[in-house]
């Protein structure tokens, strides 16, 4: 069965009613034939108008029906389909000797692979785009052909020129980087500006980075920023953190803290490493509100409970100073004895403080200690009251706990503890205003 | 303990500190020339541009990058965007997990332990669950471990299966806790330690891990590694058993059917039976299982992003229709799901007198989603509702008032009545039941 990498009813349309040979009059009566008999969803229809043409020689006849053969449906017949292939990829098709290459190269054996690089050098010659961005992969690469960057590049140049989008960013990239060819500038700007018009992300951040550091260009901290936006708007993590630093340090544009802590913790939850450890040591040295960067205060507890004594106090100090997130992490540590000698009392003071400060995980571990009785004299109460609140701010795991301890439970106590629940909450909103 | 001059106590915000930010710039963006087609199919998938995404991980993958050939396969095993293919996932992955792929590895370890694209193998499963672990993920440390513990693959090697579920609970993961719990409660492959045991247990039970409730609550019920305790272990299993674990459903039973930790009730203690046997979570009532209603009288709720700033907007100016709409919105299950500021828009509606959002505000507080459970605000609001002529809302508070004390609903009582007819109060503003309401 050949797979396509291609949406396939888009491609099957495209490869039926696209460009092919046309007479003045229009195209051959059976081409038509074959065409509307498509068009109706009439598949064998299709083929039987197709056949008599594919057998005598038409290319473009033999191509289509080995779109349609390979296509799913009562007509499949994938042994057929092969056999199309070849005539149409051996007459020089060269969308044929790239879907050719593409189902050969599956193949385990090696007399196959060796067939497929065959076709796809065939399709890269005959100018098919999409062929050439695949070799030159694997010329970049090594893989099934001794590594060759050089040709590589000419390769991605041929597909670039033609218009394919992705090998005009990669073309770009070896241009700035200078492998495969001397580095140049000029054509760096050209291919990596042609793919970010076009919308690559990937192109957008080079040139982002491009314009950011001069790199053979002057640099242009506006351009730069621009560049980076679009990038970290499509969801690229570095240009996300790249973007942070400009706007943090008020290059290409005003300085702007609050959205650079913005772009750097989206970067930092997209897993972009550096991102993450600017924040951690931004807010390890005190210079950014934590409440801003709430998950980066759970990275340093992680630093934390791995042993890092400069995250430990850090932590220790924003837990003093009454920070919710800081005090309800702490107290974890101290409850697990990880990064900090196991101490249940302070454990239990230090959420007893994030809990009445509104901390959804606090509340549900200081819940559970009252059910169980870990360190405090059990009371279901308490323990319904904080998981009821837990379950409230968001913490889903307090919601079956509420629902046991509830079982276990006289209404009347539920009662109480959805009082005191009440409560809580009237002080707390009162505090806040 | 050295502070920081600006610091204020009480938690009160504190100024940001605006210092000069260094030049982190540079050294940030010297990562950033690398960005390439594999980020861009990054990109496509987490928008289920899946078709994009796919095009451009196929020549990489062809080419041999490991990544883009992990991506191929999970893309085709998940079955988003493309019909679910496991032979094709399998083809990926083999080609990934040679190039030293660990997720890779671990998903076609997987798909050959449960024969899904390839005949079931459990030797070559094991083999390629070692590679996965070697390279340090707790996850696929534990599932190595898994294979070691049942004998797949493998003649049964506890003591290997306990050094690897220690590998992961060292990493914090709470069924690796609970696992090796199990090894140190039995005393294979491991010196029998039922305290050991009880601590594991307690951690990943601290955790929410089902598993680790019940057997911690086995080990309370035993006096094994804890003191002896019924009480504390029938809160074990009520923990595990609201999970539905049905090994837990049945050892509550047997509590209630003997009256060990909890009051004698055999009545329980036969629906307890029942629910084990079914699988079914013990100790749901129909309360729980209740859903908002959305008014029939109105238009069908509109789910565009354009349509949800409109109904932001006229909730904003304080239009009660829009307000129960996006409260309905907000509640359902989805991305957007925000239970919380559902309850704030049916509050802010059934203030203004609409009485579907004032049962559903009611269900809200009964089933304490997005607001604290409170049987007596709850029934109050339920009550309202049925007031203002709502029948449906009369299951719901027959269900509350079965659960509530005759203080509550005293004072719940009492809380409707003052509303109803108060200054101002709502038996004026109730949109009535005659008026045809129809959404803009």
């Amino acid at each position: 069965m050949i797979r396509h990498s291609v949406p396939a009813f888009l491609a099957l349309l495209a490869a039926l009613l696209g460009p092919g040979p046309v007479s003045a009059e229009g195209p051959a009566p059976d081409m038509a034939t074959a065409e509307a008999a498509f068009r109706s969803g009439d598949y064998p229809g299709a083929i039987e108008a197709l056949l008599p043409l594919a057998e005598g020689g038409d290319v473009l006849a033999q191509y289509r029906l080995a779109v349609l053969y390979a296509e799913e449906g009562p007509q499949q017949d994938g042994v057929a389909a092969l056999k199309w292939l070849r005539e149409a990829a051996g007459h020089g098709h060269a969308e044929a000797q790239f879907r050719l290459a593409l189902a050969l190269a599956r193949g385990g054996e090696a007399e196959q692979r060796e067939e497929a690089l065959k076709w796809l050098t065939a399709a890269a010659e005959s100018g098919f785009t999409d062929a050439q961005f695949s070799l030159a992969a694997n010329y970049e690469r090594g893989s099934g052909v001794p590594r060759d960057v050089a040709r590589a590049v000419a390769l991605y140049r041929a597909a670039a020129e033609g218009g394919h989008l992705m090998a005009a960013s990669v073309l770009g990239s070896l241009y700035l980087q200078g492998r495969g060819t001397q580095p140049d500038p000029a054509e760096t700007l050209k291919w990596l500006t042609s793919a970010a018009e076009r919308g690559s992300a990937s192109a957008a951040s080079n040139l982002g980075y491009v314009y950011a550091t001069g790199a053979g260009v002057p640099r242009d901290d506006a351009k730069a920023a621009e560049w980076y936006r679009q990038a970290a708007e499509a969801g690229l993590p570095r240009a996300q953190a790249a973007l942070a630093g400009l706007l943090a340090a008020g290059r290409g544009g005003p300085r702007d803290e609050a959205q650079a802590l913005d772009w750097f913790s989206r970067a930092a939850e997209g897993g972009d490493a550096l991102a993450r450890t600017e924040l951690t040591r931004l807010l390890l040295e005190g210079e950014v509100e934590p409440s801003r960067v709430e998950q980066a205060v759970g990275w340093i507890a992680e630093n934390a409970a791995a042993g890092d004594e400069t995250a430990l106090a850090w932590l220790e100090a924003r837990a003093e100073a009454g920070d919710t997130a800081a005090l309800g992490r702490l107290g974890s540590l101290y409850a697990e004895g990880k990064g900090v000698a196991a101490d249940e009392a302070r454990a239990l003071e230090l959420w007893r403080e994030a809990a009445d400060r509104g901390d959804a995980e606090a509340q549900l571990a200081l819940g559970l200690r009252y059910a169980t009785g870990g360190g405090v004299e059990q009371d279901y109460v308490q323990a319904y009251k904080w998981v009821n609140l837990a379950a409230s701010r968001g913490a889903d795991e307090a919601i079956s706990a509420r629902a046991a301890f509830a079982n276990l439970m006289t209404p009347e106590q539920v009662a109480d503890g959805q009082r005191q629940a009440r409560d809580w909450i009237s002080t707390y909103t009162a505090a806040a205003r | 303990m050295r502070r920081r001059p600006a610091d204020r106590r009480g938690g009160a915000s504190l100024a940001t500190r605006l210092l000069a930010w260094p030049l982190l710039a540079l050294p940030l963006l010297a990562g950033a020339a690398a960005a390439g087609p594999i980020d861009d199919a990054r990109v496509a998938a987490q928008r289920g541009e899946t078709g994009e995404a796919l095009r451009l991980l196929r020549p990489l993958a062809e080419a041999g990058e490991a990544e883009a050939q992990a991506m191929l396969g999970a893309i085709h095993q998940a079955g988003s965007g493309v019909p679910q293919d496991f032979a094709a996932a399998v083809t990926w992955y083999r080609e990934a997990a040679r190039g030293g792929d660990a997720a890779a590895q671990n998903a076609l370890a997987a798909l050959h332990v449960r024969g899904l694209g390839v005949p079931r193998d459990d030797v070559e499963a094991l083999r390629l669950f070692s590679l996965a672990a070697g390279q340090g993920d707790p996850r696929h440390q534990f599932d190595l471990a898994v294979m070691y513990d049942n004998g797949r693959g493998t003649a049964e090697d506890p003591a290997l299966a306990a050094e690897w579920y220690a590998k992961a609970a060292a990493q914090g993961l709470p069924e690796a806790e609970a696992s090796l719990g199990v090894l140190y409660q039995s005393g294979r492959g491991l010196a029998r330690d039922p305290a050991r045991a009880a601590e594991l247990y307690r951690r990943a039970a601290d955790r929410g891990d089902a598993r680790a409730q019940n057997n911690l609550g086995l080990l309370y019920v035993r006096g094994e590694g804890v003191p002896r305790d019924l009480e504390s272990a029938a809160l074990w299993f009520h923990l595990a058993a609201e999970q539905g674990l049905a090994t837990a459903i049945g050892n509550l039973a047997v509590m209630y059917e003997n009256g060990f930790g909890v009051a004698q009730d055999d009545a329980t203690a036969v629906d307890l039976y029942r629910a084990a046997g079914q699988g079914a979570s013990a100790g749901a009532l129909p309360l729980e299982r209740m859903v908002p209603l959305y008014d029939l009288r109105l238009a069908p709720p509109q789910e565009s992003p354009e349509a949800l700033r409109a109904y932001r907007g006229d909730a904003a100016r304080g239009d009660p229709v829009a307000q129960f709409v996006l409260g309905f919105l907000l509640g359902r299950p989805g991305r957007d799901r925000d239970l919380a500021a559902a309850a704030h828009w049916y509050a802010q509606s059934a203030e203004r007198g609409m009485p579907m959002a004032m049962a559903n505000l009611g269900l809200a507080y009964a089933q304490g989603a997005g607001v604290p459970q409170d049987y007596v605000l709850a029934y109050m609001w339920v009550n309202l509702a049925t007031a203002g002529g709502l029948d449906p809302a009369a299951e719901l508070r027959e269900a509350l008032a079965e659960r509530m004390t005759v203080q509550q609903l005293n004072e719940a009582q009492s809380l409707s009545a003052a509303r109803w007819t108060g200054e101002g109060g709502l038996a004026a503003n109730v949109v009535g039941n005659s008026q045809r309401i129809a959404m803009p």
